[in-house]
């Protein structure tokens, strides 16, 4: 994607703010506006209300230390255009402190308290800076690249008392609770209860504290994070084709889109070119993983309502794509198949047979799913009004994915910013109207129907195409010139995007995942104010959350 | 034979109890037995420990339905002997009860209308 | 009134042969005690052979086995199961309300025995034919949300009581439809025994159509069947053991042969309403009678209706989902007691009117 209007908003935006602001176009045409920090939240207030950037795509930082500064990286994203825009703020390392952005753009909530936790820059007027991924008496910031590791453990103490919830935003004050449990805040009759990393239906490990008033929900803290490996910084020391099997294991459901992501970013960056059957087998494994995504998330809604024989329909399904994984690259969840230039090895015989019979049977499979699932009244009465996602709630906290276009917002990655071979097949993007958990679950049915239409005609053609080399030149020690690239990709959770930046060397400077779940999950209290504990587990399998994703 | 009745209703929920204390004691005989340490005997709350008193007052809503259902318990505990003589008695006794049971469906209209059967 | 053993003339000859050495009285009384063993070991089969069906016909329903292992064909599977729970440590939680902690499964499994007490399973099989047996089925099938509340409000914990409490709320609720129901079985028998009920169904018409209570009374059957199920807490009614969103409602501290109590009345329950149904509907015992063996059929004309009943509640399990909550009450008292009503009027007015 390129900005639109460039010379217009170059003009402008030197105009209005002068020195703070400096303007530069890189090769990838996204415009990049260098910010002093104390302009910061001017400019984004600027940016989002005169020139329509309104939604924040991403919020990271990257430590520049030969430079010894941090640099805050916001990357804004107009939906409808569309239209993106970076603004960069170099910060002192030995301070690094700049205004938060939460009163622009409230999802920049959890993306500071996550630069904070990994970078140690502090967001004045933050409501609650406090660590999200690691415990809260962890020494040090990762991320800084003198950043020394040793031996350090979690003491044992009460999670409640901690930051892992944070309290200090609003509701949940436990500490004005009296010895009979009444709140000292009037409202005697709530209690709190804690679906926690171990509970049946969380996807997971995720913990919400969910304050109830008898069944209904009155406020809901989400704490994550007990997945956190540090994949962002492991990277860091690896080269760059070792890079791909950690990108397998963020959702480790959709792998072939992750790794699709980090390989486009790669390849934009190296300029690497990529032969036309690769890319043909790269989006065909990708749709292929999307169906198997949201197959799980379509079981997993149903097996989170009660209905526990869909889901094992789907695991049936499930079996079959993973059988076909498996005759490509040997792995079945944790494929590690693409790689930089193309993919691993070619398709072998017996692979596209077996996939155009599972094709021919899917749509059966499907109606199946129909029968015993989307038709089934109860269901319905489950997911239909239940939750009501608003385009301007959606807007507010960034919200990509299924449940974007769920509220009616047309915003496909593949339509929008066409990338691989997407913008030469015939598909179409399911709409939602309500915003509901009944459309969160529709859509992904819809979509499914959909992929299947692309890797029909993905197969026709391939067998049309003729074989051909998979992988392109790519030298054997792979070093990108120094520079950044940014691509980002529909995934089956939402807009995946991978920010790479390479210092020319073996390993990559930094590598960012933009991790769609994690963005989303932020409107999760919002969400579910108000309704009962049922309807807060239907909600939250409409996000179809994968805490490998979310945590990294 | 009226005797024999009642003496299998006194002795009867005798051997259950016997039964299920039995099974427990043989249980008791055969379980392991180690140590208790506070984290196993603490309350489960998926990992986490619990905050808060656990004894919550309750919602008003379970009393309201406790409510609407100890009327329409009062209405089948006379419904009862008219079912099983409704037989021998004929029209008359019909059209009584129709009219009683119409006076509790006006209630149960009453409480629909009201909200008290609402869960809130 | 007829007596357990009575059509084999067994109970003669048991109670005069035990007199001989003991009181009469005594004799009498040991007599009862061995009958209603059996019926406890009855309940123990039952659960245990249920345990398996339902595994197996899940299983199969979901493109999958089932227990396949120990034993041929995975049969001894719920005998494992019984023995790991029995030597599985008990943990007691600190806090508990320990009287009402220990208590609870007790109550359970004593509502889902006392049922089995009128249940007739044969014509002259039945433990004891009170005159009252449907109300005193209903009773105590009842009392065992009273042994839930129990569990769920002694184990310190919040989920177990917000289990416990559900589950009160949807018996309590579920209780109206599933009597008003019954009374339309009961209008046509003219009788609350359950002997009674079945020998009124007797018969055929035109020569192939039993004289069931399900012809005449479908509506009646279909509300009985599912408040049936809320009763005892199946799908789609499982709220109070929801294990998606309670973990396990008011299981979650129970572990060990305590749980096993709770799983075996569960399993009971789960038999009583389908025979129940089979009582009050079906014709109960009766159906054709062959010269192999003449007393044995009758049970199980009886055991092959009750039986099919159950696997149709397990397919319901596997098919259907939870409802919520309020869903569930609204269910209960906007659709189920009018309509039962009407059930009402309808067959009151034919028995009153045209017999």
């Amino acid at each position: 994607m390129k900005t639109k209007d460039v010379e217009k908003k170059k003009a402008a935006l030197s105009k209005r703010f002068g020195e703070a602001v400096t303007v530069t176009l890189p090769k990838d045409g996204i415009l990049e506006a260098v910010v002093a920090p104390p302009q910061v939240v001017e400019v984004l207030r600027a940016l989002k209300e005169d020139y329509d950037f309104h939604q924040l795509h991403d919020l990271t930082a990257v430590d520049y230390i030969k430079d010894n500064q941090i640099t805050v990286v916001y990357r804004l994203m107009n939906l409808e255009k569309p239209d993106m825009m970076v603004v960069k703020v170099p910060l002192d390392r030995s301070q690094p402190e700049v205004a938060t952005a939460t009163d622009v753009y409230p999802a920049a909530n959890w993306l500071e308290r996550e630069v904070y936790d990994y970078f140690g820059v502090k967001f004045t007027g933050h409501p609650n800076l406090t660590r999200i991924m690691l415990w809260d008496g962890f020494e040090g910031h990762p991320f800084r690249k003198d950043f020394q590791a040793f031996d350090q453990a979690p003491p044992d103490y009460d999670p409640f008392e901690t930051a892992y919830v944070d309290f200090s935003e609003g509701r949940l004050q436990l500490t004005d609770v009296s010895s009979n449990g009444n709140r000292g805040n009037g409202s005697p009759r709530t209690f709190i209860l804690n679906f926690g990393p171990q509970h049946p239906s969380t996807h997971g490990v995720f913990r919400a504290a969910v304050e109830l008033d008898g069944e209904t929900i009155v406020d809901l803290k989400p704490v994550i994070g007990y997945l956190h490996r540090g994949l962002e910084k492991i990277v860091e020391n690896r080269t760059w084709a070792q890079v791909i099997p950690y990108t397998d294991r963020t959702d480790y459901l959709a792998t072939m889109n992750n790794n699709h992501v980090y390989v486009l970013a790669v390849e934009k960056l190296a300029g690497i070119q990529v032969p036309p059957r690769a890319e043909l087998i790269r989006v065909l494994m990708a749709e292929l993983n999307r169906i198997h995504s949201h197959l799980m998330a379509i079981g997993c809604l149903g097996l989170d309502c009660g209905a526990i024989t869909p889901f094992l329909y789907v695991w049936r399904e499930r079996e079959k794509i993973y059988d076909l994984f498996e005759m490509v690259c040997g792995g079945r969840l944790l494929t590690t198949y693409f790689r930089i230039g193309g993919v691993a090895r070619d398709l072998p015989e017996e692979f596209l047979p077996c996939l155009k019979k599972l094709l021919t049977e899917m749509p059966g499979y499907i109606e199946q799913y129909n029968n015993i699932l989307s038709g089934n009244e109860i269901f319905q009465m489950r997911l239909k009004k239940v939750a009501h996602l608003t385009k301007e709630m959606a807007m507010k906290y960034s919200i990509t994915g299924p449940m974007l276009r769920s509220t009616g917002i047309n915003y496909d990655v593949r339509k929008v910013d066409p990338y691989s071979l997407y913008s030469q097949f015939d598909f179409q993007v399911p709409l939602g109207k309500n915003g509901d958990a009944w459309d969160f679950y529709w859509l992904r049915v819809l979509e499914m129907w959909q992929s299947l239409r692309i890797v029909w005609q993905a197969t026709e053609y391939l067998e049309e195409m003729g074989p051909g080399p998979v992988m392109g030149k790519v030298p054997k020690a792979l070093k990108p010139p120094a520079g950044e690239a940014y691509v980002h990709i529909e995934s089956p959770k939402g807009d995946l995007g991978c920010y790479v930046v390479s210092d020319g060397g073996p390993n990559p400077y930094r590598f960012r995942w933009r991790p769609p779940l994690f963005i989303n999950l932020q409107s999760l209290p919002e969400l579910v104010r108000g309704w009962k504990i049922a309807d807060f587990i239907a909600i939250f399998a409409g996000y179809d959350a994968v805490m490998g994703e979310i945590d990294r | 034979m009226l005797q024999q009745d009642y003496l299998t209703l006194a002795v009867y929920p005798l051997v259950i109890i016997g039964f299920s204390v039995f099974v427990l004691a043989l249980a008791w005989v055969l379980r392991a037995k180690p140590p208790k340490t506070p984290l196993k005997q603490s309350a489960y709350e998926c990992g986490v420990p619990t905050r808060g008193e656990t004894w919550v007052r309750f919602r008003v809503a379970y009393y309201l339905y406790a409510l609407v259902f100890v009327v329409f318990d009062v209405e089948i505990i006379f419904l009862y002997p008219w079912a099983v003589a409704l037989k021998r008695l004929g029209l008359f006794a019909y059209i009584e009860a129709i009219i009683f049971i119409l006076i509790l469906l006006v209630a149960l209209g009453y409480a629909w209308k009201e909200g008290a059967l609402e869960w809130k | 009134m007829p007596d357990v053993t009575q059509g084999l003339g067994a109970y003669e000859v048991i109670v005069g042969w035990l007199s001989g050495f003991t009181p009469h009285w005594l004799a009498e009384v040991l007599y009862r005690v061995g009958a209603g063993l059996l019926i406890l070991t009855l309940i123990s089969t039952l659960a245990l052979v249920l345990v398996y069906i339902l595994r197996k016909v899940m299983g199969h329903m979901q493109c999958r086995l089932g227990p396949r292992v120990t034993g041929p064909f995975g049969l001894l599977q719920t005998a494992a199961d019984a023995v790991k729970l029995m030597q599985k440590e008990d943990i007691i939680p600190t806090n508990v309300d320990r009287f009402l902690f220990i208590l609870a499964p007790y109550v359970v499994f004593f509502s889902c025995g006392m049922i089995f007490m009128v249940l007739p399973l044969s014509p002259t099989w039945i433990l004891n034919d009170l005159e009252v047996g449907v109300l005193f089925f209903v009773a105590f099938g009842s009392l065992a949300s009273f042994g839930l509340l129990m569990g769920g409000f002694g184990s310190n914990n919040k989920y177990s009581l917000v289990g416990g409490m559900r589950s009160v709320a949807q018996v309590v609720s579920y209780e109206v439809p599933m009597v008003l129901a019954i009374l339309g079985a009961v209008m046509l028998a003219g009788s609350l025994s359950m002997h009674q009920i079945v020998v009124a169904q007797e018969g055929m018409w035109l020569g192939f159509i039993p004289k069931w209570f399900i012809f005449l009374q479908p509506l009646g059957f279909v509300i009985y069947f599912l408040c049936g199920l809320a009763e005892t807490g199946q799908t789609p009614f499982d709220l109070p053991e929801g294990e998606s969103e309670l973990v396990a409602g008011y299981n979650t501290e129970y572990s060990g042969m305590r749980f096993a109590l709770f799983f075996l009345a569960e399993f009971g329950n789960l038999f009583a309403i389908s025979a129940m149904a089979t009582t009050l509907f079906l014709g109960g015992w009766h159906g054709p009678v062959f010269s192999f063996l003449p007393w044995l059929w009758p049970f199980v004309w009886f055991m092959a209706k009750a039986m099919a009943l159950t696997f149709c509640m397990m397919w319901v399990r596997s098919t259907w989902l939870r409802f919520r909550i309020d869903q569930m009450m609204d269910f209960a008292w906007k659709i189920l007691v009018p309509l039962s009503l009407l059930n009402i009027f309808i067959t009151a007015g034919e028995v009153a009117i045209i017999r």
